[in-house]
């Protein structure tokens, strides 16, 4: 594996005060610490670079409100963003795909793009096309709707075809590998 | 269910990937704070998400965020909503921008209308504020209804099976504390249900002991939370008594005996027997 892959995202804690607070040395902090990890998430569920700059605004929009009631007991504040921004993201695309359902209802005839609703993340980024190529097929299948695509359990059942309870052990299993895979990258 | 069960339900990955409906998480994190490896997995979980959003980060656009910077200034912080209660906020303040606008390049005989509009927007902004604090207690009382139905859910499977009522009454130290333990035998399953008891500084929790041939054994900590009825503790196998302590929070490896609130034993086998006789 290659050196300039060996990366991670050291976590930030802050005090109860400093959150409360809000002033701009905590948001460079926490810009310049999670930014990269936020918009490359959001390029890959997008797949565009204007989109993906509005809803990392919107993000820290939410997550700067958010942010007194954050409870750290619940897991780290990274965590914590990448969720709010991943919801951020999937309802960003459940609003345009009920808009796009809204045009095709009025428009009989309008064919509209169904790629353009497709979960496959952009992997673009060379990193994240060799990780998930080493996964097993239903494994990838799982971590794209479930991380990329912010999928339900219900829906995930649904589109694969298997049972609610083998979704989260299969989603353990992707995590196992993925582990194991990272491990050996850093 | 024992921990190892838990992780390998996959419920710890659902978690961090915001799967999970309200109950099965407050489900989820009654069993965090039982379960010390329960936090363990919770956190390397958590890392590799971190290692796997790192292998797909992009740095953004340099000038950003300044930008955001300052679109954070215009969300004042008055307006705070819980970050999971989402919502659909109007932006007054870019409408009013755009229609006083408009109302410069006509003329002044508008302006009265300017003035209408600057007052519906103070109404706008009165209206965002009362839907804020609507929201906050919306969220919290969708909390304490889920709380409310995982309470009730717990108790009827423990009233509907065969479990045995324990009463703890309460020692020298809180002479009036009082509670009752659901202790389903066969699967050793054990349920607290509406301690009183005095409240605790942070630092402090309730500690439930199982007196298991006359040594204590640890069954769980709890800190009481006037929303909550039923508090599900460690699996017990055997027992001939409870007891509930004071200790540090987190609990501690043997029980600070001067500073036991709760005790309750069993009726000896022995006992019983001579009474049916």
């Amino acid at each position: 594996m290659k050196h300039s892959q060996k990366k991670q995202i050291a976590p930030l804690t802050f005090t109860r005060e400093q959150l409360q607070q809000r002033d701009k040395k905590l948001f460079t902090e926490i810009y310049q610490r999670y930014s990269a990890a936020l918009y490359g998430l959001l390029l890959a569920i997008v797949h565009d670079r204007e989109t993906a700059e509005d809803l990392l605004q919107d993000s820290f929009i939410k997550i700067w409100q958010g942010l007194p009631s954050y409870d750290e007991k619940r897991g780290t504040l990274f965590t914590w963003m990448l969720n709010v921004t991943r919801n951020t993201a999937i309802d960003y695309l459940r609003s345009r795909r009920y808009q796009e359902q809204q045009k095709t209802d009025e428009l009989p005839d309008y064919v509209y793009d169904h790629d353009n609703w497709s979960i496959q993340p952009n992997v673009d980024h060379i990193g994240l096309r060799e990780l998930l190529d080493k996964l097993d097929c239903e494994v990838r299948r799982i971590v794209e709707l479930a991380y990329f695509g912010g999928y339900t359990h219900t829906e995930i059942a649904e589109t694969l075809g298997i049972p609610l309870g083998t979704v989260k052990t299969r989603l353990r299993a992707a995590m196992l590998q993925l582990r194991a895979l990272l491990r050996d990258e850093l | 269910m024992t921990v190892k069960d838990i992780i390998e339900s996959g419920i710890v990955e659902s978690y961090v990937l915001g799967l999970l409906d309200a109950t099965e998480r407050a489900q989820f994190e009654v069993y965090l704070d039982q379960y010390p490896e329960l936090q363990q997995e919770l956190a390397r979980v958590e890392q590799t998400i971190a290692q796997f959003a790192a292998t797909h980060a992009v740095e953004p656009p340099p000038q950003l965020q300044e930008k955001i910077w300052n679109a954070l200034q215009q969300h004042a912080p008055t307006d705070q909503v819980p970050a999971s209660v989402p919502s659909k906020r109007l932006t007054p303040r870019r409408w009013v921008a755009i229609v006083g606008a408009a109302i410069l390049l006509e003329s002044a005989a508008i302006i009265a209308g300017g003035v209408v509009l600057l007052k519906l927007h103070t109404r706008v902004e009165q209206v965002e504020a009362n839907l804020a604090s609507i929201q906050r207690d919306h969220h919290q009382t969708v909390a304490r209804l889920n709380q409310g139905l995982d309470d009730l859910r717990l108790l009827t499977r423990a009233l509907g099976g065969k479990a045995l009522a324990v009463t703890l009454k309460g020692t020298k130290q809180q002479p009036s504390a009082r509670a009752t333990l659901w202790w389903e035998k066969s699967s050793g399953e054990l349920l607290l249900v509406t301690p009183i008891l005095e409240p605790l500084n942070t630092q402090e929790q309730y500690q439930l002991w199982a007196i298991v041939r006359g040594k204590p054994v640890d069954a769980g900590v709890f800190s009481p939370d006037s929303l909550r009825l039923v508090y599900p503790m460690k699996p017990v196998p055997s027992a001939e008594g409870f007891a509930v302590t004071i200790e540090p929070r987190g609990g501690s490896a043997v029980p600070t005996l001067s500073r036991m609130v709760l005790v309750g034993m069993l009726p000896s086998p022995r006992l019983t027997e001579r009474g049916t006789r």
